[in-house]
């Protein structure tokens, strides 16, 4: 519970650049609790880094919607695809591969 | 080298054009823009995969161990070409001496929509980030490769990677905010 205590203070006392890290942060992995309730107090009363977190975290979701349309746009060609089975089989037969 | 081998990395070939060809091609067109570079660096993303595949474990799918081998291939192919933009960070310092915003984040009249203007103006933006973290945010939000696997194929500690994630959103965040609002960057 100290430590607890200790993690919450402290974070609750970091400026707002590192307040900034921790919200892109808590995108890719989940942050301790007491390092959260400090997130949720600070961008309760901090516009720009409550704005910050949204902004960042619709970014995130338009990126990969962004990257399934390009996805599915587009095809390989054919001839490239020849080509490039042609190719692939050619240099394998000369630098062998491990597999 | 055997026949045999001849026809498994021929059977390899086949099964990943066939059913990862479309996703790699438009992966690699996309960054490259070039059609010929784009076949170039599939073709050295195969035989990477090729070289590799004793080595594939299987932690992640298939289609993303080849996105991840292809998005080494396509900064390889920056690097070689001299246009890799050197690490100017994601623009300019958003804060004070003292850690406080200044000035802070404009709020957007609206939240960029998935529409055809918002995702131009994002792939402009994604296009405008140094290599180091255009590849750490693909390799994170685009092919959800886990932490730990981002972090051997960057070379990088996790602590590093965080930060190289933190700057390419808050310069994607920037970039996307002054495209928003073009008269009040002009």
């Amino acid at each position: 519970v100290t430590r607890w205590i200790a993690d919450f203070i402290l974070t609750l006392r970091m400026p707002c650049r590192a307040h900034a890290e921790l919200l892109t942060r808590r995108l890719d992995e989940p942050l301790p609790s007491s390092t959260m309730v400090a997130l949720r107090i600070h961008t309760l009363y901090c516009r720009s880094c409550r704005l910050f977190g949204r902004q960042v975290a619709n970014l995130k979701a338009l990126t990969r919607t962004l990257h399934q349309r390009e996805a599915s746009a587009e095809r390989l060609p054919e001839a490239v695809r020849a080509r490039l089975q042609e190719a692939c089989i050619r240099r394998a037969h000369e630098d062998p591969p491990s597999m | 080298m055997s026949s045999s081998r001849d026809d498994t990395a021929r059977r390899a070939v086949e099964c990943w054009l066939r059913d990862h060809g479309d996703v790699l091609w438009a992966f690699c067109l996309g960054r490259c823009k070039s059609p010929q570079v784009a076949e170039d660096v599939v073709q050295e993303t195969l035989l990477a995969a090729l070289q590799g595949a004793d080595r594939f474990a299987g932690a992640w799918s298939e289609r993303t161990w080849l996105l991840s081998i292809a998005s080494h291939k396509v900064a390889d192919h920056f690097r070689r070409q001299d246009r890799d933009r050197p690490q100017r960070g994601a623009g300019p310092d958003e804060f004070d001496e003292r850690g406080r915003w200044s000035p802070g984040p404009a709020a957007w009249d609206r939240d960029p929509r998935p529409d055809a203007d918002a995702l131009a103006a994002l792939r402009e933006c994604l296009d405008k980030l140094p290599a180091g973290l255009g590849h750490a945010v693909w390799l994170r939000d685009l092919l959800d490769v886990p932490t730990e696997e981002a972090c051997k194929l960057l070379g990088v500690t996790p602590t590093n990677l965080w930060t190289r994630l933190h700057r390419a959103r808050a310069g994607l965040r920037r970039c996307v905010e002054a495209s928003l609002s073009p008269e009040e960057s002009s």
